[in-house]
C-alpha cells in the first residue's frame, strides 16, 4: 500500500514554474480546462492537440462523471453509480447515500414503522428528526386517545367494571391464555336479589349507590386477574381463570360475606342486599364467540335455578365445552 | 485441531473495567490500526499473498459481527429493528455511522453504507478495497439475525477514492 503523495508532487511542479513565465501552450491549455469548467462537459468540443493526452481526457471524464452525478441527483435520481474517482464524486458519494438512507426511513415510517434514530448530519438531519419526532409524538397521542376511547367504550360508566361490549374479547382472551395454559375456569353469573324493588322504594339514585357498593365488594372479593362484567342492570359476570371448584366455592362464600357488609342507610332504614348466583367450572377449550354464548347461557340457567330456590344462594356445576 | 485454544469467547476479552480502572475502555484510533496493518504485514509476509490475508481479515469480521450482534443487538423480530439497533451500538461504539440505504422485498439485498468507518476512514486511494473485516462483520450480523446467508461486497471505499464505505448484501441461494 504506497500511495503517492499527491501534495509533494504538485509543490514541486509549483516551484518549477514559478521562476518562469507560463508558456503560450501552458496559457491556452488552462484557458481551455476554464471553459471546460464552465460548460457542458459532455458537449465539450476537445481540441485536436488535445485528444490523445491522457491527463486532459481524465480531467474531461471526471468533470462529465460529476456533471452527470449532479443531473442525476438534481432529477432527483438517486440510483446513479460511476467508477470516476474525485473529491466531488466521493462526496456526492455521500450525499446520495445521505438521500438514499433518508428515503430509506421514511419508507419504513409510512409502512409503519416506528423511526427509531438517525445519523443524518446537519440541517437535513435537524428539520427530518423533528419532523419525526413530531409525528412519533402524534402517534403517541392518537394511540393513547384510541386507548382511552377503547377503555371508555368498554367500561360500565356507573360501576367502571366491563360492560357487555367488552365481554366477548376480554373473556375470549382470558379464557385464550387459559387454554394454552392448560387452566380450569370459572364462571359467576350474579343476580341482585330484589332489586327492583330497591329502585321503586329509593329511587334510582339510591339503585345506583347499591350497584356500585356491590360492585365495589365484588372487587373486594376477586383477584386481578379475573375480569367482571356487567351484563345489564343488576346482573353481573364474573370469569375467573386458573380455579378449581373448591377455590370457586371459597370465592363464593367469601363474596357472599362480603355482600352481606353492604349497608346504606335511610332515613328510617337501612338497606341490606343479597344474590343469587349460578356457577360453573369448566376445562376450556378454543372457543368461539357462539361457544362463550353457550356457556354463559348454561350458566345463567344455574342461577335462574337459584332464583327459583328461594334467591340469597349459588347453584354450582361442572359445564363441558364441546 | 485436537483442541483450540483461540475460540472466541467473551471471555477472552476479559474483564475491562477491573483491568483499567483509570485507562478506561477507549484506545486511540491509530493503535486499532496499527494493530491491523502490522498484522496485515506480518501475515501478508509469512503467506505470500495479500488475497490470503484479505480471507482471513473477512473470516476474522465474520466471526466478529456474528459474535457482536449476539452480545449488543440480539435477534429482533424484523431487520429494520435489528439495523436500527445495530446502528446505534455501532455509533456507540464508535466503529461507524452506519446507514441502510436500500433493503429489497424479503431482505434479498440490501445497500449498506458505514461512515467514518473505523478500518479505512482517511486512508489513502490505493486503488484496492481494505474493508475485508467489515465485509465479514455485517456478513456476520446479517446471517445472525435472519438465519441466512449472505454475501457481502464492498463496492465503495476511502481506499477506492471515495468518501464512504458502501456494501451491497445480497442473500445467498
Amino acid at each position: 500500500m504506497n500511495p503517492q503523495n499527491g501534495n509533494n508532487a504538485q509543490d514541486n511542479a509549483a516551484e518549477n514554474l514559478s521562476s518562469k513565465h507560463l508558456s503560450r501552450d501552458a496559457q491556452e491549455v488552462l484557458n481551455i480546462l476554464l471553459s471546460l469548467l464552465r460548460h457542458d462537459a459532455e458537449d465539450f468540443a476537445v481540441p485536436e492537440f488535445l485528444k490523445d493526452n491522457w491527463e486532459f481526457s481524465q480531467i474531461h471524464t471526471i468533470l462529465m462523471e460529476t456533471q452527470r452525478f449532479c443531473d442525476s441527483l438534481r432529477e432527483g435520481k438517486l440510483e446513479h453509480k460511476t467508477s470516476a474517482k474525485s473529491y466531488s464524486i466521493g462526496q456526492l458519494k455521500a450525499i446520495q447515500m445521505e438521500l438514499r438512507n433518508l428515503v430509506w426511513q421514511m419508507q419504513e415510517v409510512a409502512n409503519g414503522n416506528s423511526y427509531i434514530s438517525s445519523v443524518i448530519t446537519g440541517e437535513i438531519s435537524e428539520s427530518f428528526n423533528s419532523m419525526i419526532e413530531r409525528l412519533n409524538l402524534t402517534i403517541q397521542e392518537i394511540r393513547q386517545i384510541s386507548k382511552n376511547y377503547e377503555e371508555i367504550s368498554s367500561r360500565d360508566p356507573l360501576t367502571g367494571c366491563y360492560n357487555r361490549n367488552a365481554l366477548k374479547k376480554e373473556f375470549l382472551n382470558t379464557i385464550a391464555k387459559a387454554y394454552k395454559n392448560k387452566q380450569c375456569c370459572g364462571l359467576f353469573m350474579l343476580d341482585l336479589d330484589h332489586f327492583k324493588n330497591i329502585n321503586d322504594t329509593y329511587g334510582h339514585h339510591t339503585g345506583d349507590m347499591v350497584l356500585k357498593q356491590f360492585v365495589r365488594k365484588i372487587y373486594d372479593t376477586i383477584r386481578d386477574t379475573d375480569l367482571c362484567c356487567r351484563m345489564g342492570g343488576e346482573e353481573f359476570a364474573i370469569l375467573f381463570p386458573n380455579t378449581s371448584g373448591d377455590i370457586l366455592m371459597k370465592i363464593d362464600e367469601r363474596l357472599r360475606r362480603n355482600i352481606a357488609e353492604i349497608k346504606i342507610q335511610r332515613k328510617d332504614s337501612v338497606i341490606t342486599v343479597t344474590h343469587s348466583a349460578g356457577i360453573a367450572l369448566f376445562t376450556p377449550q378454543q372457543m368461539d364467540e357462539a361457544a362463550l354464548s353457550k356457556l354463559i347461557s348454561f350458566t345463567d340457567k344455574l342461577l335462574y335455578q337459584a332464583k327459583e330456590n328461594g334467591r340469597n344462594r349459588s347453584v354450582f356445576a361442572e359445564y363441558s365445552v364441546k | 485441531m485436537a483442541s483450540r485454544f483461540y475460540e472466541f469467547s467473551w471471555d477472552l476479552i476479559g474483564n475491562i473495567e477491573k483491568g483499567r480502572p483509570h485507562l478506561g475502555p477507549d484506545t486511540r484510533l491509530e493503535v486499532y490500526r496499527l494493530f491491523q496493518f502490522t498484522l496485515r504485514d506480518v501475515l501478508e509476509q509469512h503467506l505470500n499473498s495479500k488475497t490470503e490475508v484479505d480471507r482471513i481479515f473477512f473470516e476474522a469480521g465474520i466471526n466478529a459481527g456474528r459474535h457482536f450482534a449476539e452480545k449488543f443487538v440480539g435477534k429482533q423480530e424484523t431487520l429494520y429493528t435489528f439495523l436500527s439497533i445495530l446502528q446505534k451500538k455501532l455509533q456507540e461504539f464508535k466503529i461507524g455511522i452506519l446507514r441502510v440505504e436500500q433493503v429489497s422485498q424479503h431482505n434479498a439485498n440490501l445497500i449498506i453504507s458505514v461512515e467514518e468507518d473505523l478500518d479505512c476512514s482517511g486512508l489513502p486511494d490505493v486503488g484496492e478495497e481494505t474493508c475485508h473485516y467489515d465485509e465479514g462483520f455485517i456478513k456476520g450480523a446479517l446471517d445472525y439475525q435472519t438465519g441466512d446467508s449472505y454475501s457481502v461486497k464492498e463496492v465503495d471505499c476511502w481506499c477506492l477514492g471515495g468518501r464512504t464505505c458502501r456494501f451491497e448484501a445480497q442473500k445467498e441461494a
